[in-house]
């Protein structure tokens, strides 16, 4: 007889083991445990245990993939905002510069009467926005209309 | 609960964690014995092998897997017990079927002890060097095969004439209800002897069984 044989055989067996208990009612199972003295009190609570954890670990993976994205995007803004020239006057000059040729600028400014009249805050903080929006992300290629 | 990715148009959903929170909660402590029982039986199944899953990781990765959408769960309308038992089948069955093509590893407490005077040889010595080994061979000797395997269980039997019938009619390939007809069995006398014969096996070989060659 070969091994192979054996080994089939060994499969066979521990199948036959298995799909009894699955096919046994979970209550039949419990009696026929709790009469023959196992712990049935800690494979329950052992799987309860073990499910409830998987679903704790997948509820962490997703808000750790949450934050890591938030992170990423934080991250992301924090950089841009440190292309902004050093000087008040050179942000001026970016935001005038930029409110002439291009058109995602010029509808952001455009709630301003006369951009001369700005403080050095509302020039600032004019930019900031203009950074979030993306405005000068690919400024090289953009158009006198602002599309690439 | 919210719309499955990927299937618009399609009323299939995946249960959010709290709903399934919420059903493996109300879940009575039989339900949870047997989805305990199932676990070790199919970790058990998988025997003993470097990084096999023990209960609990089976159990895990189940529940992920409805979680995630892999398996649909229809609150009231699918039995999430049965769900389970299904993903915990089909999680076995991939690893059994991934094991078939992957090249065959010994675990050290199945290996013979060596002298300890000897040089040890270790696993991944054995794994990257496929030359032929004069000691290698001898410890793959030592190690159980398939055919005594075999003779240990069956002879773990051989004073319950019952259990020791309804495994010869297992190998031979009959099914429950077969030999339930030809032994003149009621199905709660066959269910009770197949859950001694499970319990004497699991009882000689408490981590799993050994991985033959």
């Amino acid at each position: 007889m070969s091994t192979e044989m054996n080994r089939k055989k060994l499969e066979v067996i521990l199948d036959h083991l298995v799909d009894s208990v699955e096919s046994t009612p979970a209550e039949e199972l419990f009696a026929e445990a709790a009469r023959s003295g196992q712990d049935t009190t800690q494979v329950a609570t052992r799987a309860k245990d073990s499910l409830l954890k998987g679903i704790r670990e997948f509820e962490q993976r997703k808000l750790h993939a949450a934050r890591s994205a938030y992170r990423a995007r934080s991250s992301e803004l924090r950089n841009r905002r440190f292309t902004l020239p050093a000087t008040a006057d050179e942000r001026r000059k970016l935001l005038f510069n930029s409110a002439q040729n291009n058109r995602l600028v010029q509808r952001v400014t455009a709630r301003f009467r006369d951009l001369t009249e700005l403080s050095d805050e509302d020039v600032d903080s004019a930019l900031e926005d203009l950074m979030e929006l993306g405005a000068f992300d690919e400024e090289d290629t953009q158009t006198d209309d602002g599309k690439s | 609960m919210k719309e499955a990715v990927g299937s618009p148009g399609k009323a299939e959903r995946i249960a959010a964690p709290e709903e399934v929170r919420a059903a493996v909660s109300s879940l009575s402590e039989a339900q949870l014995f047997k989805l305990g029982q199932l676990a070790a039986m199919f970790a058990y199944r998988l025997g003993r092998r470097p990084g096999s899953p023990d209960e609990d990781d089976l159990l895990q990765d189940a529940i992920t897997r409805i979680l995630d959408g892999r398996r649909k769960w229809k609150p009231g309308r699918v039995d999430l017990v049965g769900l389970i038992a299904g993903t915990l089948r089909s999680i076995t069955s991939e690893i059994l079927e991934q094991r078939k093509h992957q090249p065959k590893t010994v675990l050290e407490c199945d290996l013979p002890q060596l002298d300890p005077n000897e040089q040890e040889i270790t696993l991944i010595q054995m794994t990257a060097d496929h030359r032929p080994n004069i000691e290698h061979e001898l410890m793959l000797s030592e190690q159980t095969t398939a055919d005594q395997l075999l003779g240990q269980i069956e002879g773990l039997f051989s004073d319950d004439a019952l259990a020791g019938l309804i495994l010869s009619e297992w190998i031979r390939g009959s099914s429950g209800t077969e030999i339930m007809g030809a032994m003149g069995l009621s199905r709660q006398e066959f269910d009770t002897a197949v859950r001694r014969i499970y319990r004497t096996v699991r009882g000689h070989w408490p981590e799993g069984m050994p991985d033959v060659h």
